[in-house]
């Protein structure tokens, strides 16, 4: 690590921890007499720093895998806006190879305007998450139990909308409501490709979250999508249910996704890059993707908890279907964030079957 | 020696009773005019999880926490949402990142009545009886 990689480090750590959100999520005192408690900004964000000690042929590496701001505005009924800048994927070390951290890239995340019409109904138009699913929606590291994704979280969809959406909150005491969107243009300010298989044009979809409350959460999502480069068509479908109990947290996905009209080799450009040969058409299945996973936590401690996954996942794009699971443990230091350590195994298609050890260290952080 | 011992055991006596005191009802308040009286446990939770964000009168509701230690949360905390404030700080964390800021903080309990009485739509706990010339509403009161 050269004194830039070490500079850059030891700013993010210190940013982050010396400002860490309160061990316990309260905001600071304020003084009503000055407060800004109606309409006010708030400036927060996290951080996640990610050891991975692969057992296959992959290179160990150190990565600050994300560092992501978050500015919100809540000012009226028209002016609710949200930024997230985010610098991820920035190599610290590695055992062998020559990628640096300033290879990692920097984007907007999340960048749209709420208008709320009433308490029940808004319009969110801009860059957004895709509500598929709640991992996608609360994917930060030290929100999520695991530190590797299951890939029907987000494989399958389009992670991002840019575009309108138009959400409704039937009961707020259960949290069931409805929201729709569309995208008719191309993704504002995408990842690379080697973060996500491809991208989309044109996207409509819908989620219906019937709960969603200190108890549990369960939403049926759908989507229809349309890849940019090969013209295919993904519906996809997804039903996910988390069940929060006094030292049990389960939470379960399903996904489905129709592809239709593709030269489905094809649909994944990561593939395309990767240089598949159109003789590898007849050992391509191109008519759906899907799977699903089942993961349970288990807090045995206030700060501590050990969690495990299993995920079964059929790739449209490969010979083989895979399977994986992972096993890892979480401490809370408090304020200064959370350690994961996880071991991840598995077996059958490529990607899914990355085994190895992945230690991260992250928090969020709040001005 | 006998009187120094007499005296010692008087105010262990006398002490007593002030370290066994403790607040037996908890008084969920609010600023006068701004809410309807309600004893609904589960109105109380909405209106702390943000997932009731303005009054009937379309007043903006600002609810107040006392700090995370003080005896008080810890008791609304499991009362109100059957879950410790260490608990619910994972719920906070999601909202925050889905730009939702959690309720502000008072220190104490006299400071709660204090910014419940002056800011419209503001909603807090005590643990006692406010002072019928203070301006706030009494909600609810809830057994401990």
């Amino acid at each position: 690590m050269n004194r830039f990689q070490q500079f850059c480090l030891f700013c993010s750590i210190f940013i982050s921890t010396t400002i860490a959100a309160n061990d316990l999520n309260d905001t600071e005192t304020i003084l009503f007499n000055k407060a800004p408690y109606e309409n006010y900004w708030d400036i927060s964000g996290y951080i996640k720093v990610l050891a991975d000690v692969p057992t296959d042929n992959r290179n160990a590496e150190v990565e600050l895998d994300d560092l992501s701001v978050f500015v919100s505005g809540n000012v009226n009924k028209w002016l609710n806006p949200f930024v997230e800048a985010e610098y991820f994927s920035g190599t610290l070390w590695q055992s062998k190879g020559n990628r640096k951290f300033t290879d990692g890239k920097f984007i907007f995340e999340r960048l749209y305007n709420d208008f709320k019409f009433s308490q029940n109904s808004q319009l969110r138009v801009g860059k957004f998450l895709a509500p598929v699913g709640f991992w996608n929606l609360i994917h930060a590291a030290p929100l999520v139990w695991t530190v590797n994704r299951p890939i029907s979280s987000t494989y399958s969809y389009s992670n991002y909308i840019t575009g309108v959406e138009y959400g409704h909150l039937f009961n707020a005491m259960s949290g069931e409501r409805f929201d729709v969107y569309v995208q008719l243009t191309k993704e504002f300010d995408p990842k690379p490709l080697s973060k996500h298989p491809r991208r989309y044009d044109k996207i409509l979809g819908g989620s219906w979250t019937l709960a969603d409350n200190l108890d549990t959460r369960a939403s049926f999502d759908i989507q229809y999508a349309e890849v940019e480069t090969s013209q295919s068509k993904r519906l996809t479908a997804s039903f996910q249910k988390i069940w929060y109990l006094r030292s049990w947290d389960i939470d379960t996905q399903f996904i489905y996704t129709r592809i239709t009209n593709s030269n489905a080799k094809f649909d994944s450009e990561d593939m395309l890059e990767k240089g598949v040969k159109n003789d590898d058409a007849a050992a391509i299945d191109n008519g759906w993707d899907g799977g699903g996973y089942i993961q349970a936590r288990y807090r045995f401690a206030p700060k501590w908890n050990v969690y495990s996954r299993a995920e079964y996942f059929h790739f449209a794009v490969e010979k083989a279907s895979g399977k994986n699971f992972i096993f890892g443990a979480r401490y809370r230091i408090g304020k200064w964030g959370n350690i994961n350590a996880e071991y991840k195994w598995g077996g059958g298609a490529q990607g899914i079957a990355n085994d190895g050890l992945s230690v991260s260290y992250n928090a969020m952080f709040r001005w | 020696m006998q009187i120094f011992i007499r005296l010692i055991l008087c105010l262990i006596i006398f002490s007593l009773p002030c370290s066994l005191v403790q607040a037996n009802t908890l008084y969920v308040i609010a600023h006068k005019g701004s809410f309807e009286h309600t004893q609904n446990s589960q109105k109380f939770a909405d209106y702390y999880l943000l997932k009731i964000k303005s009054t009937a009168l379309g007043q903006r509701i600002i609810p107040i926490n006392l700090p995370v230690n003080h005896p008080m949360r810890q008791k609304f905390s499991i009362l109100i949402f059957n879950r410790s404030p260490l608990a619910l700080s994972e719920y906070w964390d999601r909202m925050s990142f889905r730009g939702v800021r959690p309720p502000l903080i008072q220190q104490s309990e006299q400071a709660v009545v204090l910014f419940v009485s002056r800011v419209k739509g503001a909603i807090g706990y005590v643990s006692h009886k406010p002072a019928k010339d203070s301006d706030v509403d009494i909600l609810g009161e809830i057994s401990l």
